[in-house]
């Protein structure tokens, strides 16, 4: 629909427009009013009072009113976002993620900001601004010791050695009105969180902030100096056009990249800057897990959601310099929080969903754990009178719309707004159920679960077998552990009692007692109770992703293997933390099962930087190039922080706003921005994480990891000193970490064994050998790429006509395909010290792995070129080859994770590491061969 | 339960503009005056009957001079104006007359004049609930109702804005009142008896009775849901399926047991599609506008009013949605000048036991009192 534009021709309507009002919109609106300025804030999600906060429904006969919960429904509290890479949650409400985040306000440690950050910015430097912030929202740590979680965690580190690396952080709780019902993920039905809501944008709002909710801003342009702001009011749905003389952007990393990158080309961005927009985007390390069965009560439905924290540090955390995209981050510098969590009394079941058999213990993680058999799954009475509600209301509308009988059975009633092609066969699949369900139900009825799929599918053809096929490879694996053996008649007793009819599950009511059960018994594990204790993580994420529009939709490319250190790491603590607790931990099945992780501390993407070059803003926070368009929330900052950013994206808004009003070159100069501007200085606020301590633990648990033994077989060459003499290798690889492996450009493995050299007849020598193999390097190939180089430079000149180039693509992209198949070599490099060799001695070997036609493969990846060394100089030379029979007989029955003795973790190891040996082999031998992704 | 008597009525009733008679009742009182717009398909009879006590007996307890209107839409007087329309030969079909726009341009507007003209110099309280606040909203944002002659208004369940279940949204979106109205000439629905035009000849009401097909069928179904209240109430039943379950019957056992058909009745099927239209499209418009018109959605009306703001938490006729996004509409910058707002989701409250419930008295009536005491 047309917009409906501000007149053109006036000066622009407002100083400043806001967008978004989280903790950096609420800042710099609060500034900006206070300066003087007219100023709108622009807030695309609803006010929410205490007492709007939504809650699960009290009455089966009460629909649930269910606009207030997804931002997708009706603009309501939480806004979850699939960006593919990762999953997204995030607050819409005025006051932004303040409405339902933990309270926690820290500060990252002082040598994050060594490097990466643009010049100005130091801990140091931001502590007033941090204090300010702090003043505002009242924070104080939690001030009861003998909270059950509170205890639970700290004795558990105290067990772990780790008792000096525990704090309380400051938390954002009026604890006055506070009643511990740990609701404060869910939005404080008390008034007990000192939201934004509550506190800054409350000041500014009588201070003359003009604010409307629910406009969801569409697209920001500059057209001569002047924003125009387009956003959609939901309260008509109407589209409007605001003016401003300058633009906040405070949407938060995710809406900010995404606003920025649909309206880049109307606001005059240089090049490099925009090419920088939605780069560096971090998702601050989160993970979730829950220990189930505690030996002691932590009741994590008592107190605030969040009271302590644990730090794990080893070194310094890492900084944005030993983060380049594809490097890994070092060894030694490890650096995350482990925080316990809380969650009210009606989310229980919820969590069980930790420990639903649907995962099939997938995300159960190494040692150290001892899966326990769920409880029986809960009957869920609330949901099950839901259900059939909101059946019965879909088949009333079937038949309120179709005025004949035929929708008026069973579920496919609510499949009358279907496409007519599906309607039509849902409606065979019905008219054949319903023409042989006596005698299917009564032919069955004895059977089990296999034979009754197995008669299904192979009495019948076409779309039929197709369906039922695979219904059967979907439904198999879920059904089969719960009922093994089952029959037909005792699965239906199992599910709707004894002596029902046979026929009971083809019936409407059938059908949605079916689902349900199934549904409970599949996802909830079972209430986790006061036994339980929810712990989340934060961290540096190793690998930033990258934000971008496909098809106007943002997705997140993130590296999920380039992430895994880190990840991983969280997890040895966590399990660490379980054992110590006796309980079973279990992780958010999400992001560990799915391999896809859930973030609700999602930052950067318009980073701050010295350049245009490297970053989308200058060091203010001002969008480089315009003239008065700042990013102000966690979408400037240019690295992950490790700790709960609320408290900097804060601090970094009270800084840059006060730039931006001392910026004579500015359309919102105020003259008298001074040391004492706004108020007084802040009152210092004590920040109570551990700074300079001493490096934590390692950590107990370890990271998965892989063995296996190679053996090969050769001689040397016929002119050295040992001449012609026969030699083994026996060796055993080992993989310590896999996760670091697999994001490793060197793929290094730890070998030992030995090698054994003698001719037939004579006694062998046995040499102990030790040291590393480089498992499929890669190895750029200049000769080729400047080959490619030098043709596609021919190609592309004019009157150039080559015929094999395809017509269907451009030829650039044929080109750029082919370097990218030609450049795909690899090595496999042997280093082995000979560890009772006086002088010393060196094994080198290699295996060059670039591809070539028939047996290449074979060839390739099992001979090895090597040469002996004594002092550094070559003393002979030799060729050792993979035997078939050891490879089948050996090597492959050698393979073994470590580090765990779960069966499904085993399994996930082994497809991880094969997953890369043949996706990396088939790069170079079938390049147009794509592996499909078994983690997908 | 308390039920009183109703109050003097209107010599003559009033005559609106498009010629609808009216009943005006007063239970007078020596304070200012307060005019109660009851929901459609109900009558002012809503206001005089409770639980524990009836809310004209608690405002006249507060020494308020009382005043009810049953609108067009009211059971009492709107088979009335049909048939007064049809014998007159002015309309066949009434198209036009029992719209929300009608009623918010005329009746109420018709009822203060009175008011102020019996009391003058008076600045007129206003209570309305349930679709009585969707026409009292929208004669404000026509510019009909509004300052120096009232100052304060309550509105209960609904204002502007219109969310329900998604029962009655898929209902809604189904169009069947379209086919009743248009198609089959259906004038009027009845929680549990039938249309039957031979009302304007002999007055006496339709037989009991089941809908037409288009709402009996689904209605059977539905029955079957947990929707349906577990009593042997079929009323109770109708008329949930009908307009959403309208009370918590916890609140209200003895009104619900045996009460109910003295309190709902006959609903012209134009204004009920008129609801749906504005269910469908989310706000307040005229019967005929496109989603699109927001013309109703002009703040400035509402500038210097005092809004109160009352619903249930559990009210699934019209989800507090409906009042939380009125009164944040209301606090936007243009809408808010000289007037205040207030809003209250009252915990354990449905929908028509706002009015009626056992503790409204305790609960609710004292903020409706405090609404009206504003300024």
């Amino acid at each position: 629909m047309p917009a409906e534009t501000s007149d053109h021709s006036h000066a622009a309507e407002y100083d400043a427009i806001v967008i978004g009002s989280g903790f950096g919109g609420s800042v710099a609106s609060l500034r900006l009013v206070q300066a003087q300025k007219k100023v709108c804030l622009l807030e695309r999600g609803r006010r929410f009072d205490p007492g709007d906060f939504p809650r699960p429904l009290q009455r089966p006969d009460n629909l649930p009113e269910t606009s207030r919960w997804l931002w997708a429904l009706d603009q309501g509290l939480f806004d979850v976002r699939d960006l593919h890479g990762t999953l997204a949650v995030q607050a819409a409400g005025f006051g932004g993620g303040s409405l339902i985040y933990a309270n926690v306000h820290l500060r990252p440690p002082e040598e994050l900001f060594h490097a990466g950050w643009p010049a100005g910015y130091s801990r140091k430097n931001l502590e007033p601004y941090y204090d300010r912030v702090a003043n505002m929202l009242q924070v104080a740590q939690f001030p009861d010791d003998t909270l059950p979680k509170l205890v639970a965690f700290r004795t558990a580190a105290a067990q772990l050695n780790r008792g000096d690396w525990f704090f309380k952080p400051q938390l954002a709780i009026d604890f006055k009105k506070c009643v511990m019902c740990a609701e404060c993920i869910v939005g404080c039905p008390h008034g007990a969180k000192n939201t934004l809501d509550r506190t800054y944008l409350k000041e500014a709002e009588d201070n003359g902030l003009e604010v409307r909710t629910r406009c969801e801003v569409k697209s920001i342009e500059d057209r001569g100096g002047t924003y125009f702001v387009t956003y959609t009011d939901h309260f008509a749905e109407t589209d409007v056009t605001e003016t401003a003389k300058s633009v906040f952007l405070c949407a938060g990393a995710l809406n900010s990249t995404e606003l920025l990158l649909g309206s880049k080309d109307a606001l005059h961005i240089p090049k490099a800057a925009r090419d920088r927009i939605g780069q560096r985007f971090f998702t601050n390390g989160d993970a979730l897990a829950t220990v189930f069965d505690t030996k002691t009560r932590a009741v994590p439905t008592q107190g605030p959601t969040i009271t302590a924290a644990l730090l794990h540090k080893c070194g310094p955390p890492p900084t944005l310099s030993d983060l380049s995209e594809a490097a890994l981050p070092p060894k030694d510098r490890e650096w995350f929080l482990i925080q316990d969590g809380g969650y009210p009394g009606w989310l229980e079941d919820a969590i069980g969903i930790f420990r639903g058999r649907f995962w099939l213990r997938r995300n159960v993680v190494g040692a150290g754990t001892s899966p326990k058999v769920p409880p029986a799954p809960p009957s869920l009475t609330e949901i099950d009178e839901l259900l059939r509600a909101v059946f019965g209301v879909l088949q009333a509308r079937g038949s309120l719309r179709v005025q004949d009988d035929r929708w008026k059975t069973g579920v496919l009633a609510a499949a009358s707004p279907v496409p007519p092609q599906v309607r039509e066969l849902a409606d065979t699949v019905r008219r054949w159920l319903l023409e042989h369900e006596r005698e299917t139900a009564t032919a069955l009825g004895e059977k089990t679960a296999a034979e009754v799929v197995d008669e299904l599918v192979s009495n019948h053809h076409g779309i039929m077998r197709c369906i039922l096929e695979a219904l059967a490879a979907v439904a198999a694996p879920q059904v089969a552990p719960l009922l093994p053996n089952a029959t037909i008649r005792t699965v239906n007793e199992t599910i709707f009692g004894p002596g029902v009819d046979p026929l009971h599950p083809l019936t409407a009511t059938g059908v949605q007692q079916l689902l349900l059960r199934l549904v409970a018994a599949t996802f909830f594990g079972g209430r986790p109770g006061a036994n339980s204790f929810l712990m989340l993580a934060m961290g540096v994420d190793a690998a930033p992703g990258r934000l971008r529009l496909d098809d106007g939709l943002l997705v997140a490319d993130w590296d999920t293997y380039g992430n895994m250190p880190i990840s991983s790491r969280e997890e040895c603590l966590m399990q660490d933390l379980a054992k110590e607790m006796g309980g079973e931990l279990r992780f958010n099945p999400q992001a560990t099962a799915s391999q896809q992780p859930v973030s609700v501390h999602n930052l950067g993407g318009c980073g701050m930087a010295d350049d245009e070059q490297h970053g989308v803003t200058d060091p203010g926070g001002k969008v480089w190039g315009t003239r008065a368009l700042y990013v102000l929330d966690g979408a400037a900052l240019p690295g992950a922080i490790g700790a709960n950013p609320s408290a900097t994206i804060a601090a970094i808004a009270e800084r840059n706003i006060r730039l931006a009003l001392s910026d004579r070159s500015s359309p919102i100069y105020y003259r008298q921005v001074d040391s004492s501007w706004p108020d007084k200085a802040p009152t210092p606020c004590i920040d109570p994480m551990p700074r300079r301590c001493d490096d934590a633990p390692h950590t107990r648990a370890q990271p998965a990891g892989l063995s296996f033994m190679e053996i090969m077989r050769g001689s040397f060459c016929p002119n050295g000193p040992y001449s012609g003499v026969h030699v083994e290798a026996h060796l055993t690889a080992t993989i310590h970490d896999l996760n670091r492996f697999l994001v490793d450009p060197d793929r290094e493995v730890d070998l030992t064994g030995m090698l054994v050299r003698g001719n037939p007849g004579a006694p062998p020598v046995q040499d102990p050998v030790t040291g590393c193999l480089r498992l499929l390097r890669r190895v750029e190939d200049t000769g080729r790429l400047f080959e490619l180089f030098k043709m596609g430079a021919e190609l592309l000149a004019p009157k150039v006509i080559r015929a094999p180039v395809p017509t269907d693509r451009s030829r650039l992209a044929w080109l750029l395909q082919s370097i990218e198949e030609e450049s795909h070599n690899y090595r496999m490099d042997y280093d082995l010290r000979f560890t009772g060799s006086d002088p010393a001695r060196h094994l080198l070997g290699w295996k060059k792995i670039d591809g070539g036609p028939g047996l290449a493969a074979w060839t390739q990846t099992t001979t090895l070129s090597f040469e002996v060394l004594e002092n550094g100089a070559t003393l002979d030379k030799g060729t050792l080859h993979v035997h078939l029979a050891d490879l089948l007989g050996v090597q492959l029955p050698s393979f073994k994770v470590l580090n765990t003795d779960e069966a499904a973790r085993q399994t996930w190891a082994f497809g991880r590491f094969f997953r890369f040996f043949f996706q990396t082999l088939s790069g170079v031998y079938l390049p147009h061969f794509r592996f499909p992704n078994p983690l997908a | 339960m308390e039920k009183i008597e109703p109050g003097k009525r209107i010599e003559g009733d009033i005559k609106t503009g498009d010629e609808c008679s009216l009943i005006l009742r007063r239970h007078q009182g020596r304070g200012p005056p307060v005019l109660l717009v009851h929901g459609a398909s109900a009558g002012s009879d809503t206001f005089r009957v409770g639980e524990t006590q009836c809310l004209v007996s608690y405002l006249l307890s507060l020494g308020m001079d009382v005043w009810t209107l049953d609108w067009r839409a009211s059971k009492n007087v709107a088979p009335k104006i049909y048939c007064d329309c049809a014998q007159s030969g002015r309309q066949k079909h009434p198209a036009g007359v029992f719209t929300i726009d009608a009623a918010a341009d005329e009746d109420v507007p018709r009822a203060l004049r009175h008011i102020e003209s019996v009391v003058p110099g008076a600045s007129v309280g206003i209570v309305a609930h349930c679709l009585g606040g969707g026409i009292v909203a929208q004669g404000i944002a026509r510019g009909r109702i509004g300052p120096p002659l009232v100052k304060n208004v309550v509105l209960s369940t609904l204002g502007l804005f219109y969310r329900a279940a998604f029962d009655n949204v898929l209902k809604s979106a189904d169009d069947p009142l379209d086919d009743l109205l248009y198609g089959k000439g259906m004038q009027f629905l009845h929680p549990d008896r039938v249309w039957d035009e031979t009302f304007c000849r002999t007055g006496t009401p339709g037989k009991k009775g089941k809908w037409d097909p288009l709402l009996e069928v689904p209605y059977e179904v539905w029955w079957n849901t947990p929707l349906r209240h577990r009593c042997n109430n079929e009323f109770c039943w109708r008329l949930s399926y009908l307009f959403g379950m309208p009370y918590d019957p916890a609140n209200i056992p003895t009104i619900h047991d045996s009460e109910l058909p003295n309190q709902f009745g006959y609903i012209p099927v134009e204004f009920l599609l008129h609801c749906t239209r504005n269910l469908v499209r989310g706000h307040a418009g005229s019967l005929n506008a496109r989603a699109s018109d927001t013309t109703l959605l002009d703040p400035v009306p509402f500038r210097d009013l005092n809004v109160t703001l009352i619903t249930g938490e559990l009210n699934s006729l019209w989800h507090r949605e409906s009042i939380d996004m009125m009164y944040e509409w209301l606090q936007r910058k243009p809408a808010l000048g000289k007037g205040s707002r207030a809003k209250h989701v009252l915990r354990g409250f449905g929908h028509q036991d706002l009015q009626w419930g056992v503790t409204a008295p305790r609960d609710v009536f004292p903020l409706i009192a405090k609404g009206l005491a504003r300024g």
